[in-house]
């Protein structure tokens, strides 16, 4: 939400200098209203079900770092490589979960090589790699990294599976 | 947007379809505590589609995170109020933070009675709800004018939450802007000596407080305490190249010619497409021109005009293809084959040399609303046709999409093709300055030759 807050300040700043948006488009707004609603109506009613695993990425309650990108490895296959935008640091920081992969794991061990660069709070870069072992079974695997750090310190890279 | 009653909001007469099914699900079994941070993610980071989509939310769930709650029901309004869909749900653990999100999308569209009717409907809980009612009731004052409301909830803040520190900074610039500039340099010095979180969020709010500050004490005619000011600001920060812009200036305020090269001559090693790095090709060779080092000046002037030329070919560019929408369907066709927001997929089609540009243009808030809705219908149309393939509801569904979508996309074009044609504009401008000033330099050149002589 605080990501909105700037907006509101860039907002204010609109509305001093002139710029008006509201109503120069209302029959258009007006149809896609609709149309939202409609859809969603009856979406909903459609069940949409995953078996793939899930890879995901959450920070603890006291972290403070700021990621600008990450890239997933899987035995030795690149599979992602995300760079960040400054709202989803925001929402990591505020509780979010960040879904990076929906992958079918291959059966048995496997090894997931993370690496991620970023800042500390006072500006310090860091960039680490870190290897993540999981062992799959026939049974769906949700996998959450965790990177916590304290203060100024550079992050650690935990894994909780759900 | 359809804005709601708000009587009708809290007393639950409108229960609209979201709000249906949120109530309708207030009691279920719980859901797992990572979907429902998943979700929170989802919300606010621009999929707030697949929040409104994902019946395993469709339950009660919450969690908790620095002492407040954030329950499913919110998630789910806050991705409804996100996808730009009115709201109804009374029965959120976390009601405060619904009214709070509520609140933001009411000031966001100017209705600020509306905004200030929802922030009074209830009480917030302690620490950053709380810091965050207050805020928003700032804000609506600001907008409505009611500038000493403003102060005085200032003064006396409850709490000790940082985003006091936007109320601050907005009441200075303010202040700015009514040319009130002895009362406007007061909050903004306030805001800026402010003892803040050590975060990239905190640090560029004291950054842009130091900017401002910088700007308003060259208006007032200070430029020693301007110097101070804008040399707090941080080089890796967004401000930074307005920081450089206004320090240069700062110096020739002070009579410091050389001084001044210093910064705009960083600023102009920085990316040719940023507004600031372009006008300060014009203000190197200036600086250089008085400390009469007119050869060197005009060597930069020659410089400035061919990388003009090439922005401005660049610009050309854009703007054809938003005079064809050959720009729109390429964005639209990565768009469809990532899973990454639209701003990324912007940037991805865009390519490194016309996404400054783009960026310029998209913080107008009439061609970025014009951008989120049509994206909005393009996933949309993504969804059906994945799940629902060639049924004859989906064509009819997708033909009414399609409708929408063009209507927007003939907007976009044209509001981009203005847009460009202003940026041309600007350009044009500073080129035909670098070229008269380079004549002016050629000429003091010869002068001062021929004295030598």
């Amino acid at each position: 939400m605080r990501l909105a807050y700037r907006l509101l300040v860039v907002s204010l700043l609109l509305s001093m200098t002139g710029v008006c948006f509201a109503g120069t488009h209302t029959d258009l707004d007006r149809r896609l209203q609709s149309l939202k609603s409609s859809f969603v109506e009856s979406a909903q009613q459609v069940p949409v079900r995953s078996n793939k695993d899930r890879i995901l990425l959450g920070f603890t309650e006291k972290t403070t770092i700021s990621l600008q990108s990450i890239s997933l490895s899987l035995n030795g296959q690149k599979l992602l490589q995300h760079a960040y935008q400054e709202n989803e640091n925001i929402s990591l920081r505020e509780g979010g979960i960040q879904p990076l992969l929906d992958l079918k794991l291959p059966l048995g061990k496997s090894q997931i090589l993370v690496s991620y660069t970023g800042q500390t709070p006072d500006g310090k870069a860091f960039e680490q790699t870190s290897k993540v072992s999981i062992s799959k079974s026939n049974v769906r695997k949700i996998i959450e990294l965790t990177l916590s750090n304290k203060a100024n310190s550079a992050p650690r890279l935990g894994k909780q599976e759900h | 947007m359809q804005r709601m009653n708000l009587k009708a909001f809290f007393t639950g007469q409108r229960a609209g379809l979201l709000g249906v099914a949120l109530m309708a699900c207030v009691s279920q079994s719980s859901a797992s505590d990572y979907q429902i941070r998943e979700a929170y993610f989802k919300a606010n980071t621009g999929r707030a589609l697949e929040v409104l989509l994902d019946s395993s939310l469709a339950r009660s769930s919450s969690f908790e995170w620095r002492g407040s709650k954030i329950d499913s029901a919110y998630v789910r309004t806050l991705a409804a109020l996100k996808f730009g869909m009115s709201v109804a749900d009374s029965r959120s653990e976390s009601a405060g933070r619904v009214r709070l999100a509520l609140a933001e999308n009411q000031l966001s569209a100017g209705d600020y009675p509306a905004a200030l009717a929802t922030l009074q409907g209830g009480g917030y809980s302690k620490g950053l709800e709380r810091a965050q009612s207050q805020y928003l009731r700032g804000q609506i004052f600001i907008h409505s004018n009611e500038i000493d409301q403003a102060q005085r909830l200032f003064k006396k803040w409850k709490g000790k939450d940082p985003l006091q520190a936007y109320l601050g900074l907005n009441i200075g610039i303010w202040f700015a802007e009514q040319n009130q500039l002895n009362k406007s340099a007061q909050w903004l010095a306030k805001t800026a000596a402010m003892q803040l979180p050590e975060a990239e969020e905190w640090n560029s709010l004291t950054d842009r407080a130091n900017v401002y500050l910088g700007g308003v004490y060259n208006f007032l005619g200070k430029p020693d305490l301007a110097r101070k000011a804008l040399e707090k600001v941080r080089l890796s920060g967004v401000d930074a190249n307005r920081a450089l812009l206004s320090l240069g200036w700062t110096d020739v305020a002070r009579s410091q010619n050389k001084q001044a090269l210093a910064p705009w001559s960083y600023l102009s090693e920085q990316s040719h497409s940023d507004a600031s790095v372009q006008e300060s090709y014009l203000l190197v060779p200036f600086a250089l021109g008085k400390l009469e080092a007119h050869g060197k000046a005009s060597n930069v002037y020659a410089k400035a005009i061919r990388i003009y030329d090439q922005e401005l070919a660049l610009l050309g560019k854009v703007k054809k293809q938003a005079a064809d929408g050959s720009l729109l369907k390429r964005i639209t066709r990565v768009h469809q084959s990532s899973k990454a927001t639209w701003q990324s997929s912007i940037r991805r089609a865009a390519g490194p040399q016309l996404t400054a540009y783009l960026t310029e243009a998209l913080k107008q808030e009439e061609l970025y609303m014009l951008m989120k809705s049509y994206m909005e219908i393009e996933d949309m149309r993504r969804w059906v046709t994945q799940v629902s393939g060639s049924t004859a509801g989906a064509k009819s569904a997708l033909l009414k999409m399609q409708s929408v979508q063009q209507a927007y996309a003939k907007s976009i074009n044209q509001v981009l093709q203005q847009d460009m044609a202003a940026q041309i504009k600007r350009l044009k401008e500073y080129q035909s300055h670098a070229n008269f000033s380079l004549a002016e330099s050629y000429e003091r050149v010869a002068d001062s030759n021929a004295w030598e002589q």
